[in-house]
Formats: structure tokens, sequence, C-alpha cells
């Protein structure tokens, strides 16, 4: 992959008004700041500032960083298409499920005369594994969105799901 | 304020008919910034290897929230904007757009209602807010440290 980390940090500062309808206000600051130290400046200076000419409410803060494709590519070759998905559906160490999907998934992966993955693939186990082994990719590992460890592979299957036009 | 206990990932794709879609994995919060970026990486590789899209953005997100929101002003709506004015040591403009102003406004003149005044209360705590904070642009210029104007954004 040829990703660029973009140098700057984007804050986004959410706010909601009377009638519950939400904006939010959008800035950037250097990403060779200390992430604790753009934390302190969102809530000593910036929050202040905006609620000083905002009548709205902030309920919150995201702070994001990007690295993306700069230069000219090669396009997806002819068969790509992100409605075409390969769903991994795991199960966390507190027994919650959780899913992820790769779009795009490639026909060869999937068995024929099924939708089911091929799991012995070896790209596919490398994959399955880096979510749920921590010592595949340096001591860290995914988990659910509460943050309990993915610790097994339930399901993958090919499944179409919509999209968004780019 | 409270953050969310883990960091957003996500994993942006595309493919030949210039459809994208995204997929979103998670760390735990405590995670270091380059830790997580080793993890969106490899897991981005390894999805890339399953896929013939092109995998053409990564995203970390780090998401807070306000325990107990005030209550929005009576008047507060987020359809109605202002837009500052900032201007940098390189004599370049920049803007920053933020919903629903109060009571920011001059209020005599010609340009009562829509001008923001900018010896007022608001006004003086933003441009402290500039000299405070080490603001970019989205690439990377500075945004600059001296509030020259505001006005509603129509």
């Amino acid at each position: 992959m040829a990703i660029t980390l973009q140098p700057v940090f984007h804050i986004t500062v959410n706010l909601i008004d009377r009638d519950r309808n939400t904006s939010t206000v959008s800035l950037y600051c250097p990403n060779t700041s200390l992430l604790a130290v753009v934390v302190d400046a969102i809530e000593t200076y910036i929050i202040p500032a905006i609620q000083g000419i905002s009548d709205a409410t902030v309920t919150g803060w995201t702070i994001s960083q990007i690295a993306e494709e700069l230069g000219l590519v090669s396009p997806p070759v002819e068969a790509s298409d992100v409605e075409r998905k390969g769903v991994f559906s795991f199960r966390a160490a507190n027994g919650a499920p959780y899913t992820v999907s790769v779009p795009s998934i490639k026909n060869t992966l999937v068995i024929d005369d099924t939708n089911k993955i091929l799991r012995s693939d070896a790209a596919v186990l490398a994959f399955t594994d880096a979510m749920t082994d921590p010592t595949v990719l340096d001591l860290v590992d995914p988990c659910t969105y509460l943050g309990s460890d993915l610790v097994q592979l339930e399901k993958a299957e090919k499944h179409h799901r919509g999209s968004r036009r780019g | 304020m409270a953050n969310s206990p883990v960091i957003a990932i996500g994993l942006s794709f595309r493919d030949r008919d210039g459809n994208s879609a995204k997929s979103t994995i998670y760390c735990v919060w405590a995670t270091p910034i380059a830790d997580a970026w080793t993890l969106a990486f490899g897991i981005g590789d390894r999805m890339l290897a399953l896929s013939n899209a092109l995998l053409y953005q990564i995203e970390l997100v780090y998401r807070h929230t306000v325990d107990s929101p005030a209550e929005p002003g009576l008047d507060s709506t987020v359809e109605r904007k202002i837009l500052m004015l900032v201007t940098n040591t390189d004599e370049e403009i920049n803007g920053m757009v933020i919903p629903s102003p109060g009571d920011v406004f001059e209020v005599v003149g010609s340009y009562a209602g829509i001008r923001l005044d900018l010896a007022g209360a608001g006004a003086l705590g933003f441009a402290d807010m500039l000299l405070a904070v080490d603001l970019r642009t989205d690439d990377n210029r500075s945004f600059g440290t001296t509030l020259a104007a505001g006005g509603l954004a129509l």
C-alpha cells in the first residue's frame, strides 16, 4: 500500500441546538503534538472559545488522523465490486458477537455453489488469525466496540450489501 | 468528558465503478497511536489480500462525549452560522464556520446583527484561543493567530 499519513489531526466538535438538530465545527492541528496535548487544548481552549460564540451546546468531539492514497494508482480490476462483501463473524471474550466486512471479496475465495468463504485459504487464515491472535500484530489485536477481545471466528460468508457512491 | 472505550479504525475501499465501502475495526483506547497504526496497516494488508478493490484510506478516530451537556440556548439553531475570518503571518485568510451564533454581533450601525463585534467577550475569547492553540489548515499551513473579522454566513 502506498498510503501516506496526513500531517494533521482533524478535530470535529459536535454541537446540538434546542430542536436537537446537530452540526459540527471542523479544525486541524499538527500531528506532531502528543494526543494528550491535543485533548487538553480541546477541553481548555477550543470548546470554551466555541461556546463563547455559539449558543448551541457542545456534546462531544472526535480526533481523527487519516492516511490516504495520494498519488495516481492503477484502477481496481474490472471484477471489483465493494457491494460483494466477505462477512466475518467473530465471538468476543465476553460472549458478544462481532462482525467485520471485507469489501469486494475475491470470488476465488468463495466455495463454488455456496456463499461460504474458504476458511482454510492462507490469506483468509492470515486475516482471521490477525483478528483473534494478539501475538500476530505485535501484541495489538482488534476488539469489539465495547473493548472485548475477539477470540474465535464463527462464520465467514459472502453477502451483497449496499455501498455509497464514491 | 468521557472517552469511548475504543479507537475506531476505518478502512475505505473503492471499486472499478467508483463505489466505496468502509470496514471498521476497533482496538482498546489505551493503545499507543503508533501501535494503532501498526494494527490498522496490518489488518489493511490482510484485508487487501482478500479483496480486489483498492484500499484508499485508513482513519483512526478517537471519540469523546460530554457526560451531561447543558441545555442549548432557547434561540439556538444550527442552521444559522457565523464565519470567523482569521489571518496568518503569510497574510492568508482562513475561515472557520461555527453554528448557532449567540449574542456576538454588533448591535448598532449598518451591520447590526450581521457583523461580529470584535470587542465582545465571545470574539475576545476566540482570539485568545487562536494564540493558545497551534491550529492548522487541512494541508498543515498555519491557520492564523489574528481574528480579523466575522459575520453571519449566508
